[in-house]
Parts: C-alpha cells; sequence; structure tokens
C-alpha cells in the first residue's frame, strides 16, 4: 500500500515498492564505482604507449637511444638537427600547401554546397553520389594519369600541383559538411532577406554564411588536416622543391640512415599541427571522417 | 521545385536556379576535370602496353586487352588479391571488434570517460607517415621497448616484420591501431541514440548485462557496424605507408596489396599500361562496395 | 501605397494543382484578410503576392504593374512571418536597418528611420539586444518593425499571431489594427483564426482547396453567408447544422426527419420537400416555452460573458449561446426555440445559400 506521493510517504514512512534499500554510500567499494574509468585510464596508457614513446625519444640524447633506462635528461638536440637540411623546408611546403589546398576547396566547394542544399533538381542525388565516390577511390588511380599530366603540364613538383590534386578528396569533404550546415539555416531567413532587398548570393552572404560559420571553421580545419596528413600523393608528385613534410621524414629513414633521435623528433613535429587541431574540432571529426558512412 | 527546362523562364524563381547554377559550375567542371577526366585516361592507359622507357612506341592500341590478359596469368598480381583481401579482413574485423570494446566501456558521463573518448581519437588523425614511424621503431627489436621487454622477461621474439609467417599480422595490428577509434566514434553516436525505456524495462525484469547487449543494445547497433565495416573495407584499399615504411611489400611479397603492387608497376619498372590495369580493377572493386553501401540508404541527404 | 489585383490566379506544384483560379481584388489601404483550413491556399496565395513562389497562370498587379515574374525585392512589399525570420546575428537595431542599408540609405538617415520605428513600437531600448533575448511579443514586434521601416506599398502578414499566448494575442491584434489605422498601407493579413479576421480586416476572403468562397466585409459575412462552409467557419460558436425537408404548406418550416419543426420567417428558393440544411447561430436562440419541443440540456458552459448550453432538441445535437445567467442543470428541460428571422436555409447538397 503505498500512498499518492513520495512526499506523503516519506511522511508516514512507507516504503515504496519499487525502491530499493540503497546501502550508506560509505559501504560501496571505491572500484565498483569507478571501476569503469580506471579501466579506461589504463588501457589508454596501453593504447596510447607507442605514441608516447615516440614523443619520449625524440627528446632522448641519441646515445642513449638503445639504453633501457627510462630516466634521462631530456634534450633538443634531435629537433635542432632537422634544421640542417632539407626537413624546414619541407615543413613549410606542408603548411603552404595545406593552406592554399583549404583556401582552394572552400572557394570552390562552399557555394556549390549551398546550391545543392536550396536547389533539388533531376539528378541531383546522383551527383551527390558521385561527390561522394570521388572520395573513396584509391589515389594510386589519380596519381598515374596525374603524374603523366603534370609532367606534360609543367605542374610536377609544385605545390599549385600538389593543391590541385587535393582537390579529389577536399572537395567532397566541403560539400558534404556544408551541405549539413546550410541545411540548419532556415530557409525562412533567406526568404525574410530576399524580401528586404537581396538577392540570391547576397542573402548567402549576409545571412547564411555568418549562421554557418562555425561549420566552416571546422570544415576548414578538416581540409587542413587531410591535406597535412597525405603522404602516397607527395610522394609522387613531388621531388625536392615541393616536397612536403611526411616526405621529408621517409628520406630520413632511406638516404641518412635510421637516426632514431631525428625520426622521432621529425614525427613529433609533423604530429602537432593535427593534434592541436583535433582537440579544437572533435566534435566535427566524427562527421568528417565518415562523409555520410552511418545513417544520422 | 522546377525542371532545368525553367532555368529559362523570366520570373524570380528561374533566376534563383541559375544563380544555383553558377555557384554549382564550377565544383562540377573541377570535380570532372580531376576526377573522371583522370579516370578516363586511367581506362584508356590500361589498354595500352605503355612505358616510360619508350613513351611513344607503347602508346598503342593494336592489343587493347594485353595488360588484362596478362593480370589474369600473373602470380604475383593475383597473390596481391589474395594478400589484400588477407589484411583488409583482418584489419577490419580487429577494428570493430576493438572498436566495440571500448565504445562499450567509455559509453559514461563521467569526466574521465570523455577526456580517455578524446585522447583515443589521436591514432586516427595522426598523419599516417607518423603511425608508420612509431610501429617502426615497435617492431624494430634493436629499438623496441616491447622487444627488449620481452627480452627481458626471458621470451625474446625476432622481428614480426622480417618474419614472412607473420608481417602480415605486424601490418594488420598497426592498421587496427590506426584505425579502431573510428569504429569506437561510430558505435559511441550509436549507442548514445539507443532510448533508454526499454532498456529500464528489461533490467526490471532481470535482465543480466550479457542479455541486455545481446538483445537491445547489439540490434541498435547492428547497422552502424555493418557500415562501419563497409567503409572501412573501403578505405583499406588504400593501405600504404604503412607498408611503404614496415616491410616495402616484403618480406618477399608477402604484404604486398594490389595497391601497393600497382605502385611499384608505375613508380619502380614504369610500366604505366599494366599499372593502370592495376589501377582500374581495384577502382572496380572500390565501386562494387561503394554501391552496395549506397543500397544500404546511407546517403540521408537524400531523404530529406 | 498601392491596389493589389489577383486575375484568375492558378498555382500547381508540379502536376498538383492547388490554386484554381482566384480573382481577388484589394483596394489600396484596405486591410483584408485570407482565412480558410489549413490546406486551402492561403499561404500560397500570400507567398505568390510576395514573389516566393512562382504564379503558374494568371496575373497579380500591384496598382497597375504587373509583377508576376518580379523578385521580391523589386515588389516593395514587406512580409511578417509566422515564425518571425529575424536574423538572429543580428541585434535588433541591425535587423531593422537591413534592408535601408541594403538600399545604400546614408547611416544618419538609417539611424533616424530606426529610432522613429522602434518608438512607435515600443522597441526604443531593445535596439542593442539579440533576437533570442526577446519574448515573443517582442520579437513579433521587431518583425512588424522590420516591415514599416522599409515603407512599403502593402504590408503581407502570414500567420503572425499564432505563436503567441492568447492573452499575448488579443493584445497584438489590437496593436496591428491600431498600427494600420495609423499608416493606411495596404495589408494582406493570413490567419486560420476567424476571430482575428473579425476583428481586423475591412473585407475577408474565405478560401477553401484554392477556392474563394466568399469575399465581403465581416458582417457581411457573418448575416450573409453564401454557403454553408462559409457559414460554419465564420462565428464562434459554430452556427448549428440541422437537415431537414423544406415545408411550404403552411408556414414555411423545415422539418427534421424525427418531426422537429424550425421555423422560417419567408420561403426561401426551393420546393416543397427539398432536402435542405437549416442553419441557426447559437446566439439567435430564445427560450419560449410552451411553444414546441423541450431540449434536454446536456451541459452546460458558462464563460462569464456569455452561458453556452449544450442540448439535444428533438434528436438534434445544438449549442445555444446566450448573455445572461440561465439557471439551468444538465438533465432539465428547456424550452429552446431558434429566432426564424436570423434562420439561414442551405441546398443540402451544393451547400448554396437558399434564403
Amino acid at each position: 500500500m503505498t500512498g499518492a506521493s513520495p512526499a506523503i510517504d516519506g511522511a508516514i514512512g512507507v516504503v515504496r515498492e519499487d525502491e530499493d534499500l540503497a546501502p550508506p554510500r560509505r559501504r560501496r567499494p571505491w572500484l565498483q564505482a569507478h571501476g569503469r574509468a580506471l579501466a579506461a585510464v589504463l588501457l589508454l596508457l596501453v593504447v596510447m604507449f607507442p605514441f608516447l614513446w615516440l614523443v619520449q625519444l625524440a627528446f632522448k640524447p641519441a646515445a642513449d637511444i638503445f639504453e633501457d633506462g627510462l630516466l634521462f635528461t631530456p634534450t633538443l638536440e634531435g629537433f635542432a638537427s632537422l634544421l640542417q637540411g632539407n626537413f624546414l623546408k619541407s615543413f613549410w611546403n606542408s603548411l603552404a600547401v595545406s593552406t592554399l589546398s583549404t583556401v582552394l576547396s572552400l572557394a570552390i566547394g562552399v557555394p556549390a554546397a549551398y546550391a545543392l542544399t536550396r536547389w533539388r533538381f533531376p539528378g541531383r542525388d546522383r551527383i551527390a553520389l558521385w561527390i561522394l565516390v570521388t572520395r573513396m577511390a584509391p589515389p594510386i588511380a589519380f596519381t598515374i594519369p596525374f603524374f603523366l599530366a603534370y609532367r606534360w603540364l609543367g605542374l610536377q613538383d609544385t605545390l599549385v600541383g600538389l593543391a590541385i590534386v587535393y582537390l579529389t578528396f577536399n572537395l567532397a569533404i566541403v560539400i558534404w559538411l556544408m551541405q549539413t550546415f546550410f541545411e540548419a539555416v532556415p530557409p525562412a531567413l533567406e526568404e525574410a532577406a530576399y524580401i528586404d532587398g537581396c538577392g540570391v548570393w547576397q542573402a548567402f552572404w549576409r545571412i547564411t554564411l555568418p549562421l554557418a560559420a562555425p561549420g566552416l571553421a571546422a570544415t576548414a580545419v578538416l581540409c587542413f588536416i587531410f591535406s597535412w596528413n597525405d603522404f602516397f600523393y607527395a610522394l609522387i608528385l613531388t621531388r625536392t622543391n615541393a616536397i612536403t613534410a611526411p616526405v621529408a621524414i621517409v628520406n630520413f629513414l632511406q638516404y641518412e640512415g635510421w637516426e632514431w633521435t631525428k625520426i622521432a623528433a621529425s614525427g613529433t613535429l609533423v604530429m602537432l599541427p593535427v593534434v592541436i587541431f583535433t582537440v579544437l574540432v572533435r566534435t566535427y571529426l566524427v562527421r568528417g571522417l565518415t562523409a555520410g558512412g552511418v545513417k544520422d | 521545385m522546377a525542371s532545368i527546362a525553367a532555368l529559362r523562364g523570366p520570373g524570380w524563381e528561374a533566376a534563383r536556379h541559375r544563380a544555383f547554377l553558377f555557384g554549382l559550375a564550377p565544383s562540377l567542371a573541377v570535380l570532372l576535370a580531376i576526377t573522371l577526366l583522370p579516370a578516363a585516361a586511367l581506362l584508356v592507359a590500361s589498354f595500352t602496353p605503355l612505358s616510360l622507357t619508350d613513351p611513344v612506341g607503347t602508346f598503342r592500341f593494336d592489343d587493347p586487352l594485353v595488360n588484362y590478359r596478362h593480370l589474369l596469368a600473373d602470380e604475383r598480381f593475383l597473390g596481391s588479391i589474395g594478400t589484400q583481401l588477407k589484411l583488409s579482413v583482418a584489419s577490419v574485423v580487429l577494428q570493430l571488434l576493438v572498436g566495440l570494446g571500448l565504445a562499450l566501456l567509455l559509453d559514461g558521463k563521467s569526466k574521465v570517460l570523455g577526456a580517455t573518448r578524446t585522447v583515443f581519437l589521436i591514432p586516427m588523425v595522426l598523419p599516417p607517415i607518423v603511425v608508420a614511424l612509431i610501429w617502426k621503431i615497435m617492431f624494430t627489436p634493436d629499438v623496441s621497448p616491447i622487444h627488449r621487454a620481452l627480452e627481458a622477461v626471458g621470451l625474446p621474439v625476432r622481428s614480426l616484420i622480417a618474419n614472412p609467417d607473420t608481417a602480415l599480422w605486424a601490418i594488420a595490428f598497426a592498421d587496427t591501431w590506426q584505425w579502431f577509434p573510428f569504429t569506437m566514434l561510430m558505435v559511441l553516436a550509436s549507442l548514445q541514440m539507443i532510448p533508454s525505456d526499454p532498456i529500464e524495462a528489461a533490467s526490471l525484469d532481470g535482465a543480466t548485462r550479457w542479455q541486455l547487449f545481446r538483445y537491445i543494445v547489439f540490434p541498435h547497433i547492428r547497422p552502424v557496424l555493418i557500415v562501419c565495416g563497409l567503409f572501412r573495407l573501403i578505405d583499406s584499399f588504400k593501405a600504404f605507408p604503412l607498408i611503404y615504411v614496415l616491410t616495402d611489400g616484403g618480406p618477399g611479397t608477402v604484404t604486398e596489396v594490389t595497391n601497393y603492387y600497382g605502385f611499384i608497376q608505375a613508380f619502380n619498372f614504369s610500366y604505366w599500361g599494366y599499372a593502370s590495369a592495376i589501377a582500374v580493377v581495384i577502382l572496380a572493386g572500390v565501386f562494387l562496395l561503394s554501391w552496395a553501401v549506397g543500397k544500404l540508404g546511407w546517403n540521408d541527404h537524400d531523404r530529406r | 501605397m498601392a491596389s493589389i489585383t489577383l486575375r484568375r490566379l492558378v498555382k500547381h506544384y508540379g502536376v498538383t494543382p492547388t490554386i484554381h483560379g482566384i480573382d481577388i481584388d484589394i483596394r489600396d489601404g484596405e486591410f483584408v484578410a485570407l482565412v480558410g483550413p489549413s490546406g486551402c491556399g492561403k499561404s500560397t496565395l500570400l507567398r505568390m503576392i510576395a514573389g516566393l513562389e512562382p504564379v503558374t497562370g494568371g496575373e497579380i498587379r500591384l496598382g497597375e504593374r504587373l509583377i508576376n515574374d518580379a523578385a521580391p525585392r523589386d515588389r516593395n512589399i514587406a512580409m511578417v512571418f509566422q515564425n518571425y525570420a529575424l536574423y538572429p546575428h543580428m541585434t535588433v537595431e541591425e535587423n531593422l536597418a537591413f534592408s535601408l542599408k541594403l538600399q545604400a540609405v546614408d547611416k544618419a538617415q538609417i539611424r533616424r528611420r530606426v529610432a522613429e520605428v522602434a518608438e512607435v513600437l515600443g522597441l526604443a531600448t531593445l535596439l542593442a539586444r539579440y533576437p533570442r533575448q526577446l519574448s515573443g511579443g517582442q520579437r513579433q514586434r521587431v518583425a512588424m518593425g522590420r516591415a514599416i521601416v522599409r515603407q512599403p506599398d502593402a504590408f503581407l502578414f502570414d500567420e503572425p499571431l499564432s505563436n503567441l499566448d492568447a492573452k499575448l494575442r488579443v493584445q497584438m491584434r489590437t496593436e496591428i489594427k491600431a498600427l494600420h489605422q495609423r499608416l493606411g498601407t495596404t495589408t494582406v493579413y493570413v490567419t486560420h483564426d476567424q476571430v482575428e479576421a473579425m476583428t481586423m480586416a475591412d473585407r475577408i476572403v474565405v478560401l477553401k482547396d484554392g477556392v474563394v468562397e466568399q469575399a465581403g466585409a465581416p458582417l457581411e459575412l457573418y448575416d450573409r453567408p453564401r454557403n454553408a462552409f462559409v457559414a460554419g467557419f465564420i462565428g464562434s460558436p459554430a452556427m448549428n447544422f440541422i437537415p431537414g425537408r423544406l415545408h411550404l404548406d403552411g408556414t414555411p418550416r423545415v422539418r427534421t426527419d424525427d418531426g422537429l419543426e424550425l421555423p422560417l420567417a419567408q420561403a426561401p428558393r426551393a420546393t416543397h420537400g427539398h432536402a435542405v440544411i437549416y442553419g441557426a447561430r447559437p446566439e439567435h436562440f430564445t427560450i419560449e416555452p410552451g411553444s414546441g419541443p423541450e431540449a434536454e440540456v446536456i451541459v452546460v458552459e458558462p464563460t462569464g460573458a456569455e452561458t453556452q448550453i449544450a442540448a439535444r432538441l428533438g434528436g438534434q445535437d445544438i449549442i445555444a449561446a446566450f448573455r445572461d445567467r440561465l439557471g439551468v442543470r444538465p438533465g432539465e428541460r428547456l424550452a429552446l426555440r431558434p429566432l426564424a428571422a436570423q434562420a439561414h436555409v442551405f441546398d443540402a447538397g451544393s451547400g448554396e445559400r437558399l434564403n
């Protein structure tokens, strides 16, 4: 027999049927309460161990690499040695190409994404699918024709040439992601803008784009990350002039012998921008990496 | 909603559609130039015995199917397909299992869990070359802490990547390390969308954690797992830096996947025609898989 | 300031016709309400006037000018949306100034006009706020201000009050009406609420399924609805409809199948025995003891201003409304009788008015 409400029940001392008598907090074992978090952190350390090892290796003096001790005096030798040779230039190239590719992809892709959002025309679905498929194709399919074409066009080993090739995957990302952000802007706002005196692209520039700005920033970051991370295209299409950081590292392996500290230091530097950006846009990362792979 | 014929009309709607076309055209033109054109060129090149040693002379179509016939008889090529399938399936299955397990573990509201979820993203976003370097270090006995630790405990292990029996597994392991966060994220997102009512009701009815998983949670996330798996399968055909840095296709050709074989044919031997044919075969496989994924209806933009 | 003329207006969505040839004349300075049930096409009509929907056939004229193909910005009209459609990333002042900024009006003049309008609408202290910081009523006023600032030839309102609570709705109704009287701009006002239409409009156009059912002054629609649909749509509580047959032998009356006799003042244009629908508004009933069968009271609903009684009279469920406080209780009997002079007769088949 229960009363009409917990308040009344409490007042007359009735125990409701579906309530457990919870034990006092002190008695619940700390392990049970925090077991999950503990397991998560332990697993984290195990899984991230290889990553952490690389980072710490970058700060180890070259002489200690083959030592087993975990304690050492950190040094920036490894990083300093990178200053000689090609590495700094390649790092700068990566920066330049990634920025260029991002800007290019956004400039071409954002208006297209908007048009696809607001314009339902026959064949639209097929075009949307084609755009997505371009992202899925293996790079080998594009590198052979591009290599030959660039030799002929003189774009081989240039930053511009690389940036154009990166459009093959970045354009699709921009169009796909920005569509979702534009869809979130109510069309009524654009209609109000039309009545207030805007044309189509005026309304886009003054109303839609400002409202989709966070999405635009996240998309830009993703384009940058994908460009920065590329290895295959850069390997094939660059030599010494437009060489990017990931490819330059490989040169350490092949031509300069296995200098592990240098390798670790360069690896750490190359991953740094990406890791920082990831933390900034982690919520949008999922969307970008799956590009429609999973139903919402 | 108007058809394209309306583009020529005098009214505002037609003007609007013309404006949209103006915005869409550059992308379409660029995509045409950098995807369809190269794809067509690739197809054309696959019909020739093109070789960089004599580009003009070898650009002929007298025997268009020469490369494809050669492929069917090429043991190295056929072997590479087998290797690719082995690697892809092993990697994808491992990624699904690890991603699923971690997602189930990390599905919770605490700040600690939230922070670990973010840190677990790192392998997926690292430049693939850095991932390759990390595992090169891990798999090289001289410098690898794992090898030295095993040695110290009295279980010395030979280099996994130098051993033909274990090289492919080593790569699959590294690949799983790199990509498990993808599945983890997808499953986590899906777990968060499970309505709590059925779970509460089942708990009250006395269901065990395993039963809850098997009858409520798993059916809900199964579509995500399938799409994840297919997506990762398509992406696995691109695997390159790991093989390039860890094994260079070896020892022998044990880790030479089709993608890598194509790379060698093109850039080591300069047999462009033959490499194009290999690339066409890979492309066909990717299209088939993409079509399969498309059939499952993941393109949700169209259904709005 | 201009008149709006719709001639033989037709609208198709793909192959589906939704508007089947509409003619409406709105005089310069008039306040016209478009009412009807959902799906009748009133919003579509409004959007066609605004230029947001293309015209499939017919003409729309603003004054003398044919505006079928004109872009919305070239029509010199302003629209107030149902969901206000305020620009979330702009302050109230920027929202109000937006259209003027697009016309490259100089800054001093913009500030002046915005201040004027803000003053009129009571928004002067809110100019620096963002739409998300405003209440529903305040947002509605900003939406109106945005329209007023442009000094357009016509205002278009698309169900602007449906998102507000009842009390606010009544208040805003009066404000909009006062604004119209002050500015004198041609106004087209779409609503599904016939009370709004009755209280605010100079003329009402009742729409159903893409066709004009009747257009006229509010009281005209109230007193002489052209068909049963308009009769049932206008007036609250709705008119009572009682099916029966016309009897012209002796005093003209309508007789239901159960034998209930309903009085008429004159014989309508129909033959004896014709199947008709007798219409009597709840407010047009009297209590005449001894006039005939008594009704059984089912529910009594006192609203304070009047008493509504749901009763069963001769097998028919009716609602009657009285200004006086009646002391009846459910289950009692009441000699309800419709007033013959106010009765309506409609053809049972077509719904057309017969008297």
